[in-house]
């Protein structure tokens, strides 16, 4: 069987990094596709409870150093179809691609209220995630939509920031008694169950919604509000998988599924973790069945020095202060957030044009000639990382 | 990060919420590297909240730069 | 990142399929490093430490396991396994230059040359066809070094290694002196190292520049058409300098010998003779040159430096062939002593 990957895993949120990283340390050859930035759903959580691991970007990047660690390559090609099979064929963004085995982690879609002018007003007042966006609210009243652990969890979030927080439970809540407990002990944070959401307010940026109780309707004025209902499993992404009700997917022999796209998942951090490593656990499984395996030495093995803190050598750069330039990762407004920097320097330095760089995407590595060609060329380059 | 490693002054654009995944990436380098660190998110900013995050970093990044110009 | 990786559904026949598709290799096929022969080709080292620094540009220092696993790629067997550790830590001298070799785009490669009882030992030839194929040690241990570099280096051809278009000396580069031939002392010898001691010199070479000289027969003539031979203007030794082989014939040593010169005569007289006129340097390469701070000595540029840059020795079988061997210039002739294993104590 010819195949470009061991093993592909479609996410790399909590789920699909620990899936991909337990087929990597068993030395399979592992790609995870996710086409926003690693960690999925956790990215969005600044604080972490029931689990060890600090914050939830803190703990991205612990798993994503563990996983990039182990070997697994990560891409940011969209996965569009998956068709399985022996080997099994990816559509991506980057071309088909064959795996011996995939793993599907790909979570849930953002949360929708479902209502008309609904997408105008994604980011001018509609956003899911209260880490990334909670500092754009601050002192200024917002509501959350939805019944779950998530909806909890961003509404404490968000009650840091902004000046009072609704949470408009569709029926009644499902979320756990402690988090129960710690939504009551808030006093920025109020419960209103039973809560529709029938219509948005606002011309251009959000000003407000309707809410409709057994009260009637009223108008409630929020700067932001933040749905987590409707969201959505990735049915249709793997040819022939059936999916349940809310477009999670069912696992049928050869198609694994972890994390909450998996119909039946417990939406925690805990179990999407486990739900990850067993997917990844049963994709060695399933290749080392399929055939025999031959085991050697990597002869690309090789571990980094103690101390290697001090420069690795002079490139023979004849490049002086007046030779600075701006490297961006091409993120959305990573460019302009380093020419408004590069300008500032610009002035300050006196300095008559600044040079320009651009990776072609955030998610590979800098090419090695770009960063030959920047080396050699300037003193000093600053770098957009991340997004 | 490779750019320190060959003499160049390479100040990261980071935003808080990276923070972390690229400290990550500089231990497994066993590099320290300059770090101007912004406020999240930066994708999504309109012109007026880009020009704060701007305003806002455009100090530490000077004085990052004198610094290493021995300026300072 | 585990040092032992399973292949799932590759077997040995698959093997080779296997491994190119990782990028391994350098196109030719290769031993399966298995954990078994790795164990056994370590068995050879046991005792000595690799005393390995990191490889650029990968910065990564290899392990014990992952060395031998590329010097059992490349076909070596256990005993081969020191020649090989020696020539890679010569490698990392910083003179030697690895990081730029191996991202230039001159076509050079890792040149091994051995001295010393090492060579009868292991069977590498320094006799006929010693530069060419067909004796195991010569292409195994040369291959070995190049895979070393290549694969814990990282510094794949096409990726890291921008050679323009490289040269066959990049699958194999590896030769004994002739030392049994040599009117001259041994090439180690006269670099400081103990009569009878295994000695490994490397230096980033192009592959050997044939001098045919069929019909001379006393010194001077030898000298005329060597020193044409060197004279030209394309190497880089003639602007980045560095240093430069000269590998006698046994047959052109001799006639050295007999009219008296020593090897470092030898190499006076081609400083002298060895001159390009500036008339076949084109002016825009004359600029090129004096922008690296070369001028004409006179009316003619010089080959590299001084005298000191061009190491003479003996190596080949019956005939009328001496080899020049340009460098890349930025690199020098960096010499190790082989490492042996500690007496066992009974």
């Amino acid at each position: 069987m010819s195949t470009d990957w061991d093993v592909a895993v479609v996410g790399a949120g909590t789920a699909g990094l620990a899936a991909a990283r337990v087929a990597a340390e068993r030395g399979l050859r592992v790609v995870a596709y996710e086409r926003m930035s690693p960690g999925g759903q956790l990215v969005n959580l600044t604080v972490l409870h029931d689990h060890p691991g600090g914050t939830g970007p803190e703990l991205v990047s612990a798993l994503t150093a563990a996983a990039e660690g182990a070997g697994v390559r990560l891409s940011c090609a969209e996965v569009t179809r998956v068709h399985p099979g022996t080997p099994a064929r990816l559509e991506t963004a980057d071309g088909e691609v064959a795996a011996g085995a995939v793993v599907i982690a790909a979570g849930l879609s953002a949360g929708r209220l479902g209502l008309p002018g609904e997408e105008a007003l994604v980011g001018r007042g509609i956003s899911t995630c209260a880490g990334c966006d909670g500092p754009l609210f601050r002192g200024r009243p917002v509501a959350v939509v939805g019944d779950d652990e998530w909806t909890a969890e961003e509404a404490l979030e968000l009650a840091g920031y902004a000046s009072a927080v609704t949470v408009l439970v569709p029926g009644e809540p499902r979320w756990s008694a402690a988090r129960a407990a710690r939504l009551a002990a808030d006093e920025r944070v109020e419960v209103v169950t039973g809560a529709a959401v029938t219509a948005l307010r606002g011309e251009g940026v959000l000003s407000g919604v309707v809410v409709r109780t057994a009260d009637g309707e009223r108008e409630l004025a929020v700067a932001g509000v933040f749905p987590f209902v409707n969201r959505r499993g990735p049915e249709g992404l793997v040819a022939g998988l059936a999916a349940d009700a809310d477009g999670r997917l069912v696992p049928e022999d050869g198609v694994l599924v972890a994390g909450d796209a998996r119909a039946g998942a417990e939406q925690s951090l805990t179990a999407a973790e486990a739900d990850g490593r067993a997917a990844g656990e049963a994709a060695v499984a399933a290749l080392a069945a399929g055939a025999g395996s031959l085991r050697v030495v990597d002869p690309t093995y090789g571990v980094l020095p103690e101390d290697d803190a001090g420069p690795v050598e002079a490139t023979g750069s004849t490049a002086t202060w007046r030779d600075v330039a701006l490297f961006t990762n091409s993120k959305p407004n990573a460019t302009e957030l380093l020419r408004g920097l590069g300008a500032r320097l610009q002035a300050h330095w006196e300095l008559p044009e600044l040079g320009f760089a651009a990776k072609d995407s955030a998610s590979v590595p800098a090419d090695p000639d770009q960063i030959d060609w920047l080396s050699q060329r300037f003193k000093m380059v600053l770098v957009a990382v991340g997004d | 990060m490779e750019l320190e490693r060959r003499g160049v002054v390479a100040p990261l654009v980071v935003t808080e919420t990276f923070l972390p995944l690229v400290q990550a990436q500089a231990r497994a380098r066993r590099v320290q590297p300059r770090l101007l660190v912004v406020p999240h998110p930066v994708g999504g900013l309109n012109e007026a909240e880009l020009a704060g995050r701007i305003e806002g970093a455009a100090a530490e990044l000077l004085r990052m730069a004198d610094e290493a110009r021995g300026l300072s | 990142m585990s040092a032992v990786v399973d292949l799932p559904g590759v077997t040995e026949e698959s093997w080779q399929e296997e491994a190119y598709r990782r990028g391994w290799g350098d196109g030719l096929p290769l031993v399966a490093p298995t954990p078994a022969r790795v164990a056994a080709a370590l068995a050879a080292l046991h005792g000595i430490d690799l005393e390995l620094g990191p490889l650029p540009p990968s910065g990564l220092v290899p392990t014990r396991e992952s060395f031998a696993a590329n010097a059992v790629m490349a076909g070596c067997r256990p005993a081969d396994l020191p020649v090989v550790l020696a020539a890679v830590r010569a490698l990392q001298a910083p003179e030697y230059n690895l990081h730029g070799v191996l991202a230039t785009t001159h076509p050079c490669a890792p040149m091994v040359v051995v001295n010393g009882p090492v060579r009868a030992e292991l069977g590498i030839n320094s006799g006929g066809n010693c530069l060419g194929q067909g004796t195991r040690a010569n292409a195994v241990i040369g291959r070995a070094v190049q895979l070393v570099a290549t694969h814990v280096g990282g510094a794949r051809p096409g990726v890291m290694d921008r050679a323009t278009q490289g040269g066959p000396a990049k699958y194999t580069f590896c030769f004994g002196e002739n030392e049994e031939e040599s009117p001259f002392p041994p090439f180690s010898v006269r670099r400081g190292f103990a009569p009878g001691q295994s000695v490994v010199t490397v230096a980033a070479t192009e592959g050997p520049h044939n001098v045919n000289d069929h019909g001379g027969t006393t010194a001077e003539d030898l000298l005329l058409t060597i020193a044409g031979t060197m004279a030209q203007p394309g190497s880089n030794n003639v602007y980045v300098k560095g240093p430069h082989f000269l590998v006698l014939g046994p047959e052109h040593a001799a006639t050295f010998a007999r009219d008296g010169w020593t090897a470092d005569a030898v190499r006076d007289a081609l400083w002298e003779r060895a001159r390009i006129p500036v008339s076949r340097v084109s002016e825009a390469n004359q600029r090129q040159f004096e922008d690296w701070g070369v001028v004409p000595d006179g009316d003619a540029y010089t080959v590299s430096t001084g005298p000191e840059m061009l190491h003479v020795l003996v190596a080949g079988g019956a005939g009328k062939h001496s080899a020049w061997i340009p460098s890349f210039g930025a690199t020098a002739a960096v010499s190790r002593a082989v490492p042996s294993r500690p007496v066992d104590r009974a």
